[in-house]
Order: C-alpha cells, then structure tokens, then sequence
C-alpha cells in the first residue's frame, strides 16, 4: 500500500528525467500575496514557487513572515490579495478573475495535499498516539479501525517509535512528540509537507533525532518540503534552494552554498551574519 | 389579566421600601462577610491545629447545607437557647456568616498564592508580624482577589431575597405582601424582578471595572 | 441519638421529602447541563448576534435569584393571558435549570476557549471537519476544566432546590417545616436536615469527582510524569537517531 503512496514512492530518477525539459507545474506557487493583520503589512506581494520534490527552506529575521507562508499554504489564514495555487489550482478563489471565494468544503479538499508540523507538536493530549494518527484517517479518508491502525502502525516505525503507539503524549519526551506529529502528518499522504520551527520548541539534545527523520524523508522521498527553520547548518544540508525573506518579501533566493556562502544581498549578509556569529 | 399601570403605580412605594432594606441588609451582611471571611482565613492560616480543624469543618458544613435551612435553624433555633433577636438581625448574622465561610476560600486562595519570597524579604526586614501582614501579606491578597470577593457581595445582594422566609421586609416579601393583599400578582413580582435586575446592573459594570484596573496592576 | 426518637413516627414524611429533592436536584442539574451547553457553546462561537443573544439571556438569568425567578414564573406567569400554568416541580425544574445553565455557560465557554488554538490548528491541517474536530478534540479536552467546575455548581443547584419548598413541593425542606410545627423540636428536625442536604451535596460532589476521574485527559493525565520531569524522563527511553535511520525501510537504503 505504501507503494503506491506519492509521499513515499522512492526517487529512483535518472538525472535526465528530474530535469524535465519543460517546466513542472509548481506544488506551491505564491503569486503577488499580501497579507495584512489591520495596518501591519506582513506579506507585501509575495511571489514564491515550490516546484514537486524539492525542498525549500525559507529564513528571515523574526517578523519577516516566514510562518505566515505555510499558514497560508494550509489555509490556517486567508490572504488579504493575491492568488496562492497548489499544484496549479487556487486554494483561495473558485474563480481567480471574479475572486470568488473558495467553498469552504472545496478547500479543504485542495489542502490534502498538504501536511504541517508545528512548533508546539499541537498533538492531541488526551489520545494516544495510536490516537492522535489513526483519527483523520478514520474520518477524513474513511479506512476501518483496523486498516487506520496498521496504517498509524507503520508510520510510527518510519519515524522509529513503533513501540510507543500506546503511549500518551504527555509521556514522551518533546523530541519524541514531534516525531509523533511529523508521522501523524504523514499518515494522510500529503505530497507537499510544511514544516515550521519544528525544532524552535525543542531542548538542544533533542533537535538532532527530529532533524534526522526529516533528513532522511528528503533525501529518500520525492515529497515537496516548505521548511521555516533557525538551524541554519540543517537548511544548508538538506535545502534545494534557500529563500530569504524580509519585510513579506523574498530578498534572495537560490542554492544553499551559494546563498550561506556568498549572499548577494547586504540584508542577507546582515541576517547570516547576526545568527551564525552571535 | 392584563397589566394594570394604576395598581403598579400604587404598590411602588412600597417595593421602593423593600429595595431600602435589601441594600441595607447587602451592606450589613456584606461587611460582616468580608471581615468575618478574613478573620477566619488568618485564625485558619496562623491558628492552632484545633481551630484550624474545627474552623475548616465549620466552613464545609456552611457550604454544603442551604442558606434557607440555616436561616429557619436561627430563627427558630435561637428562641430556643433563650435568645430572641429580631428577624433582621437573624437574616443578617446568617446571610453574614454563611457569605463569611464562602469569602474565607477566597481569600485563603489568596493566601496560599503570596509568593514565599514575600515572606522572605519581609523576614529578611525585619518586620514585625502585625506590620508583615498588615503592609505585605493582605495588600497582595486582597488586591489580587478584589473581583472574586465583589462577586460574593453581588450573590449575596441578590440572596437577600431568601430573607422572605422569615419575614425580613425585603423587596421579595413586600412584593408578595401587596400581591397577597390584592390577589394580583403580576405586576408586584414583575416589578420586584425588573428592580432587583436592574439594581445589579450597575454592579457587573463596576466589577468588571475592578477586575480590568487589578489585571493592569493600578491602584 | 436521642434527640431524634421523637422524630420517628415523621421519619417516612423526611425521607419522601429527600427523595423528591434528589429528584428535583437531578432533574435540575441535567437540565442546567443541557442549558449550559446550548449557551456556553453560543457564547464561544464567532457568529455575533447568536453571541449577543446569548450574552443577554445569561446576563438576564444571573440578574436574579432562583428565588424571585421561581415565584415569578409560578405565581405571576399564569395571569398572562395565553401563558401556561405550570405545575410546582415543573416550575422549580425549569427554573433551576435555566438559572444553573446560565452560571454554566460561562464554565464551558471558558472550558471551550481555554483548549489551545494549536489544537484547531492541528484539527484543520489534518483536514477533520468541524463537528468531529469539536467532538473528538475540543470537547474531550474542555471538559477536564468544565466537568470540575460544573460540579461545584451543581452542587449548589442540590442546595437551591430548597427554595421550592416556598412553592409548596414537598421536598426535604418543606417537610423538615412541617414536622418542626408538629413536633416543636426545632434543633433536631434541623440538625437531621442539615446531615440529609451535606450528605446530598457530598454525593453530588463525589458523581462529578468520579466523571471527573473517567475523562480521557484524566487518564492522560494520571499516565504523564508531571511537567519539568518529562524531558529528561523521555530523553532515557528515546531511541533516538539509532531508531530514526530505520526511516522508510522498503525503500532498500542500508
């Protein structure tokens, strides 16, 4: 079954084939997005594209509205303008040209294509974690008791914590959780999974095992990841591409050794320079 | 039957009475309440183990069993033990002494919340015990629970009602009394409702006055 | 134990009083129950006007006492034309009811907004529609704050059925009155009726202490170390990074 997952069909590609002559349809694509929160301007026409597969780390100073992208993505918030599309279609207006709103139903549908993983796990404390990874597939995808348990069952290996399926999450250690959370995301098969500060909230010792699952999930997979993170040696690790972000809008992008090693822009060479030599 | 504005007109004065006596009794229990709830809060937080038991089981029995049994227990209790007070005074000291045990939790809350750094930095002073509680412990508590103890006071105003039982010529009674007398009840208990609401308004404004001011750390 | 001898020809009277007021008090709490959900779930919602109508109503209900609100509705309501003349207990159940509901409203409202929006968050991204995010993941959560806090109301509730004695139900209290007339032993008949209404407040408090301890945050609860230990507990048995290159073994990597 996994098999036939788009999220864990291994990237056999040739390196022909992962360079298509013509340009794919993006996974994620920001066009001209602004976002407003009353008279502060969070996203100031932002324009962003996440093409399948590849992963994509976005950095800023605090405030420069990293987190406000994946939460648009997930449709957690609306854009105050502009057009944000996954794989080609508006998660925003029914009609782009009459900006139609999308029906709410319709929405979520589009957002299954996405997953997020929070700073704060955000897991459910009074399930399980057998709990809080077989719900949504239970209700969402409608699979039996135990077809959703041998599917929760199996992602819980991938992240190595098969054997705490029982366990509440009050009884697993911040590290841990957030591996629960990154499975329990992972159980409904997104192709395009963001991920935001998911190590801010973690004691230091910590980090490392979460950073290792998602490591491993980009490099072995072909999912497309957004990723909002502080650990800036684990964005040049993983990272396709690194986008700056300053005030809403992109400063800088491109591949990591080029952007950590030889920023054009000043505002980046302050940035990089204030968080890797504090 | 229909709303008669005459006979509203006519029994006003005497609802106007009863609102008199309402706010008089809310007064009088009310402070016998606050004092009384401090009094048994410090007895029950400085005590000796025998009055800290005794004032702990006498506050759970208070709170477990309603003001109305208490008050028909004094009113024809206490004649019994030669004691013959007025029903005033019976509904008074009762409202007073059951409002007493509920403010007494608030502030022992209140209490057992003052950071035991207070206490340090009062001892590393110096100061004496009287001076301590007086300038250090209380001023805390009782700013921090200013709004829990206003609540009480509001219950309290609108719990007067229950003085009807024993005939204390509150609002509630004077409004059933001209009813009784003319055999209309609509407009005496409409009116005695439509006062005893609109008399509380006030108070969930100045509440939330309070509770908005201690938030902001004002005074 | 004397004292109460001279009751015992009064006895039954007593205890068919107490079991009417039990009734009445069960009647009311569950009735206050749904009153409070119905209110409490309006308050915390983000339509306005069904907030504002909420709003007033629990304002308007908490503006008086059971009291005034019981003899309104049993001696002033019927003269209205058209309005129904509702029975004694009908009366007092509804009133309670209404009256509990709206001091309850206010415990689930703030149960429900108390429940971190992370929660909401997680519940949306995980694509769960709004009624099973509400059942399965607010609600569980909220009544580990509301299920305590309604029970010290309900308590008092049990207390508050003694008012309908004025509307001549004859519960505990209205025949603890009668017997004291009958019998002129004001102490004991009292006294007994004191032991009768703490005993019934303490069972109340111990049903809602054993819903309490059967909600599922409890049993969450009772299972995690508490906070500040959890790390370092967690961090002993984690796996770790040894577990997490077993990530996606079908895929064929070594």
């Amino acid at each position: 079954m996994a098999d036939s997952d788009p999220a864990t069909i291994p990237a056999p590609a040739p390196a022909a084939e992962r360079v298509p002559a013509a340009e794919p349809v993006p996974a994620v694509e920001f066009d001209g997005v602004t976002k407003r929160y009353g008279e502060a301007v969070v996203l100031d026409g932002l324009d962003l594209s996440v093409r399948p597969g590849e992963t994509v780390t976005l950095i800023g100073p605090s405030g420069s509205g990293k987190t406000t992208v994946l939460r648009l993505a997930m449709l957690l918030d609306r854009p105050t303008g502009g057009d944000i599309r996954v794989f080609g279609e508006s998660i925003v207006y029914a009609d782009p040209a009459s900006r139609a709103p999308l029906p709410a139903a319709r929405a979520r549908r589009q957002a299954r294509a996405l997953g997020m993983v929070f700073q704060h796990f955000n897991l459910f404390g009074h399930m399980t974690v057998l709990g809080n990874l077989t719900l949504a597939p239970r209700s969402v995808l409608g699979l039996s008791k135990p077809d959703a348990e041998a599917l929760a069952r199996e992602h819980l290996d991938l992240v190595g914590l098969g054997a705490k399926a029982g366990a509440y999450p009050g009884e697993l250690s911040g590290g841990q959780q957030q591996r629960v959370a990154i499975a329990r995301a992972l159980a409904l098969r997104p192709r395009v999974l963001l991920l935001d500060e998911i190590t801010s909230a973690l004691d230091p010792e910590l980090v490392g095992e979460v950073l290792d699952v998602v490591r491993t999930l980009t490099t072995t997979t072909d999912i497309t990841t957004l990723i909002v993170t502080h650990e800036m040696r684990f964005a040049r690790e993983i990272s396709d591409r690194i986008v700056m972000l300053d005030h809403g809008r992109v400063v800088e992008e491109g591949p990591p050794a080029t952007v950590f090693s030889a920023p054009a822009s000043p505002r980046t060479r302050a940035f990089l320079h204030s968080v890797l030599n504090y | 039957m229909s709303w008669n504005w005459g006979y509203a007109g006519q029994i006003m004065p005497t609802l106007l009475r009863g609102v008199g006596q309402t706010f008089l009794i809310t007064a009088v229990s009310g402070t016998i309440a606050l004092l009384g709830g401090l009094l048994i809060a410090v007895a029950r937080w400085t005590g000796p183990r025998a009055v800290r038991v005794a004032l702990r089981l006498l506050v759970e029995m208070t709170r477990g069993v309603p003001i109305l049994v208490l008050l028909f227990f004094a009113f024809y209790g206490l004649p019994s033990a030669g004691l013959r007070p007025s029903a005033f005074l019976t509904g008074v000291a009762v409202l007073g002494c059951v409002y007493a045990a509920y403010c007494s939790e608030v502030y022992r809350g209140g209490l057992a919340s003052v950071p035991r750094t207070a206490w340090d930095a009062a001892a590393a002073l110096g100061l004496p015990t009287r001076v301590t509680w007086s300038r250090v412990v209380l001023p805390t508590v009782l700013r921090a629970n200013v709004g829990a103890l206003a609540n009480y006071i509001v219950i309290l105003y609108k719990q007067t009602a229950l003085l009807f039982a024993i005939g204390v010529p509150v609002l509630l009674t004077n409004a059933q009394v001209a009813g009784y007398e003319s055999f209309r009840y609509l407009e005496p208990f409409t009116l005695a409702g439509l006062l005893y609401l609109l008399l509380n308004l006030p108070s969930v404004w100045i509440i939330r006055r309070i509770e908005r001011r201690v938030t902001r750390g004002g005074f | 134990m004397s004292t109460v001898d001279g009751l015992g020809p009064y006895l039954p009277r007593l205890a068919d009083g107490l079991l009417t007021t039990c009734e009445i008090a069960a009647a009311s709490i569950a009735g206050a129950a749904v009153v409070a959900a119905l209110l409490g779930v309006l308050r915390a919602s983000r339509n306005t006007p069904a907030r504002a109508a909420s709003c007033g109503a629990v304002e308007f209900l908490r503006g008086t006492s059971v009291l005034v609100q019981l003899f309104w509705v049993y001696y002033a309501l019927p003269s209205i034309q058209g309005a129904p003349r509702l029975p004694a207990t009908l009366a007092a159940v509804l009133v309670l009811s209404l009256n509990g509901g709206a001091y309850g409203a206010e415990i689930v409202r703030s149960g429900l907004l108390a429940v971190p929006r992370g929660q909401l968050d997680a519940c949306h991204t995980l694509g769960l529609p709004r009624r099973v995010a509400l059942t399965r993941v607010v609600l569980p959560q909220a009544l580990g704050q509301i299920v305590p806090a309604f029970g010290s109301l309900a308590v008092d509730l049990a207390k508050w059925t003694s008012v309908v004695s004025f509307v001549s139900v004859q519960d505990l209290l209205y025949w603890g009155n009668t017997v004291r007339v009958a019998t002129n032993r004001t102490v004991p008949v009292y006294l007994l009726l004191a032991a009768c209404y703490l005993a019934l407040s303490g069972a109340v408090a111990l049903v809602f202490r054993a819903v309490e301890y059967a909600l599922p945050v409890s049993r969450a609860r009772r299972r995690s170390p508490p906070p500040g230990r959890s790390p370092s507990a967690g961090r002993s048995r984690s796996p770790g990074p040894v577990a997490s290159r077993r990530l996606l073994p079908w895929q064929g990597r070594p």
